[in-house]
């Protein structure tokens, strides 16, 4: 009852307040124009469109930045249905049978079924977010320094061994963002830590240069190494939604798809990608025309969208309550709701409750914009991908350089975005995965100021983080979070040897087979 | 692993052996711990630099026999490479744009905002241009744009965001 009481009041507010009802529509344009734009992403969006929020208040400014993260996912169906490139990187399985239905003529009614299971997608995480976040927050609250601490490590974990094959780089990459978040003055003793007696490196690094270096500067080169995009319009976007008859049909397949999706967008950076894989791979499983998928079946459309759409409000639930960003737009939008005085954690939910739910409310409301931006702006959102890539990206760039020095007016802040991006994309070169710095960079303060407030207490006793049992739980997690990939990538490579042995042994059968 | 990855992989571990070297000093010169409490201002610097080195010379170690072995049949293969046009337009490309971005940072302060970017603009966009978009009338839409925008945006940030952008 409480829920929908604040949810109420929000609601009400927000409706009846015609600039926030204005930034929603405009954050979920923007939003599109960034998915729609092979190139572009919603970490680029959000981060450049940060700084220009500054004169508005934290519940409108993060509302926009959230429409916009919405706006960009169900966007970057665009160009995977008409040019068979993804707008956005989670839109890449609706290219399977989208850009098929697209060369059959019917590109706008896979667009009419995008954008469907987009809004539908987006609904149900919205109803997991405002179900499941005041919960957590409630809950997280009973936790002490040992779990905060075990909490922040296992995200750090989770986040450095995702990557198959790249364990190892992801936890040097954690590590390197715990040592960025070190520089600066002590938080307890106040003693200078890699400042080299400069005032700048004093002040520490701040997160969104730091973000915007690591993140949006080498996504913004590698835009420049993709292949030019040009796409048209349908002629007619005649019957492009689907009936309610029709939708019916694919109910089950959007709404246990947007399920995967938020279970997927809780898990720290999973992503869309990896939610829109298995919800397809599910959908093709429990459909009856299942041998159709890949061909031009809107079922894998559904599946694909609903999943990516449905990661948005599940990615926000770790961000909310636990201050843990689920992806990088979440980073990004933990950077704005801080720029905005807003710590993200469980007592959010009790310091800031009118803001809270007021985003909360904004999230709804851009789920619902979703399907009219979608519609009214399809032809231009399609022209979009005509601007030339050679005056687009050189624009972003300077918008970045003037979005990182307005944060707080330094040019310093500058420099560090300079180098951070020149590290990021020579790291991103070398196949190291840039988001554990980021989640270094985010959790390292938490990890530190925790681990030595639990140590306080404990009276310098480390068993307290074993002896606590959800701190014991948490640390066991974050173990097998650690060694399981390793472990399973070992049996894979291991199962190759053999198979490649085994063909090796017995050339007869192996050419008797091809 | 195509050799643009792994010159980019060595010159990153090789850079943060650098860094480690660099931060070891200030970073054992704190107290790792701390009376009572357990842990020091010390104590996460110096974990950082040391766990950096040792990750970083393990997968130094692992780059050079990737490099002098091929990859094991049915074993992992990193992702695919994303950069279109081959290591020597990458490195061409990537080392001209972060020069001009570097210039355009450290001209801004002595400069002015306005006049720098707009050349950072107008020149980055001549430079990315295909071949077919280098006639006359392109290269004026292209001054032009870069006027247009850089402008647009030194208005939006000084007069309604209130950014002084000097």
């Amino acid at each position: 009852m409480d829920t929908l009481a604040h949810l109420g009041t929000a609601l009400a507010f927000e409706l009846t307040h015609p600039l926030g009802l204005f930034l929603i529509l405009a954050g979920v344009t923007i939003g599109f124009i960034f998915g729609a734009t092979p190139g572009l992403t919603a970490t680029m969006g959000v981060a450049l469109f940060i700084p220009l929020t500054f004169p508005l208040s934290g519940d409108l400014a993060v509302g926009m930045m959230i429409a916009l993260y919405c706006g960009s996912m169900a966007g970057g169906a665009i160009p995977a249905i008409l040019i068979n490139i993804p707008g956005t990187p989670s839109a890449i399985i609706t290219t399977l049978d989208g850009y098929p239905m697209a060369r059959q003529g019917q590109a706008a009614r896979a667009y009419g079924w995008a954008l469907v299971a987009s809004v539908v997608g987006g609904l149900i995480s919205w109803l997991a977010l405002v179900s499941i976040a005041p919960l957590l927050a409630r809950l997280a609250l009973k936790l002490g320094p040992a779990e905060y601490a075990a909490t922040a490590f296992l995200g750090m974990t989770i986040i450095a061994s995702i990557v198959p094959g790249r364990v190892v780089k992801g936890l040097l990459c954690a590590i390197l963002g715990i040592g960025l978040s070190i520089v600066g003055l002590d938080q307890i003793t106040g003693e200078g830590r890699w400042t080299f007696g400069t005032l700048d490196l004093m002040r520490g690094i701040d997160i969104m240069p730091a973000l915007i270096g690591l993140l949006v500067i080498p996504e913004l080169m590698s835009s420049l190494f993709g292949p030019p995009a040009h796409a048209k319009a349908p002629d007619s976007l005649k019957g492009m939604l689907p009936s309610f008859r029709e939708w019916r049909e694919q109910a089950v397949n959007n709404i246990r798809s947007a399920l995967i999706g938020v279970g997927i967008g809780i898990v720290p950076a999973l992503g869309g990608s990896i939610g829109s894989l298995i919800a397809y791979d599910q959908a093709r499983r429990f459909d009856k025309d299942g041998a159709r998928y890949g061909k031009g079946a809107p079922g894998g459309v559904v599946a694909s969208e609903a999943a990516n759409n449905g990661v948005t409000g599940g990615a926000l639930i770790p961000l909310l309550t636990l201050g843990i960003p689920g992806d990088t737009v979440t980073a990004m939008l933990l950077g704005g709701l801080m720029i905005h005085g807003l710590q993200p954690g469980p007592r959010l939910f009790e310091t800031s409750a009118d803001v809270v739910w007021a985003i909360l409310a904004s999230a709804l409301l851009a789920n619902i914009a979703i399907i009219l931006v979608g519609l009214i702006g399809f032809r231009f959102f399609v022209r979009v991908l005509d601007v030339p890539r050679h005056l687009l990206a050189p624009a972003l760039f300077v918008l970045a350089v003037v979005g990182t020095y307005s944060l707080a007016n330094q040019w310093f802040d500058v420099l560090v975005m300079l180098v951070l991006g020149v590290a990021g994309f020579l790291l991103t070169l070398g196949n190291f995965p840039v988001y554990p710095i980021v989640i270094g960079v985010i959790l390292g303060p938490l990890l530190e100021s925790e681990m030595r407030r639990a140590l306080v207490i404990s009276g310098g006793d480390w068993s307290t983080f074993i002896h606590r049992p959800i701190s014991a739980v948490i640390l066991a997690l974050a173990l097998v979070a650690l060694i399981l990939p390793t472990v399973l990538a070992q049996g894979r490579n291991l199962r190759g040897r053999l198979r490649a042995r085994g063909q090796a042994n017995n050339p007869v059968a192996v050419e008797n087979r091809e | 692993m195509s050799l643009l990855r792994l010159g980019a992989s060595v010159i990153v571990l090789v850079g943060l052996l650098g860094l480690c070297a660099l931060l070891a000093g200030p970073a054992f010169e704190l107290p790792a711990a701390a009376y009572g409490s357990g842990l020091g201002a010390g104590a996460f610097p110096q974990f950082v630099v040391v766990a950096v080195a040792v990750l970083a010379c393990l997968l130094l170690v692992q780059d050079l026999r990737q490099w002098r072995r091929p990859a094991a049949p049915g074993a992992q293969q990193p992702d695919g490479d994303e950069f279109s046009g081959g290591p020597g337009r990458v490195l061409l490309l990537g080392s001209g744009v972060f020069l001009l971005l570097a210039a355009f940072v450290f001209a801004w302060p002595w400069l002015g905002f306005l006049p720098v970017a707009i050349a950072f603009m107008a020149v980055l966009a001549l430079l990315l241009a295909p071949r077919s978009a280098r006639s006359a009338r392109s290269v004026a839409i292209t001054l032009l744009t870069s006027v247009l925008f850089c402008s647009g945006l030194w208005a939006l940030f000084v007069h309604v965001l209130a950014v002084p952008l000097r």
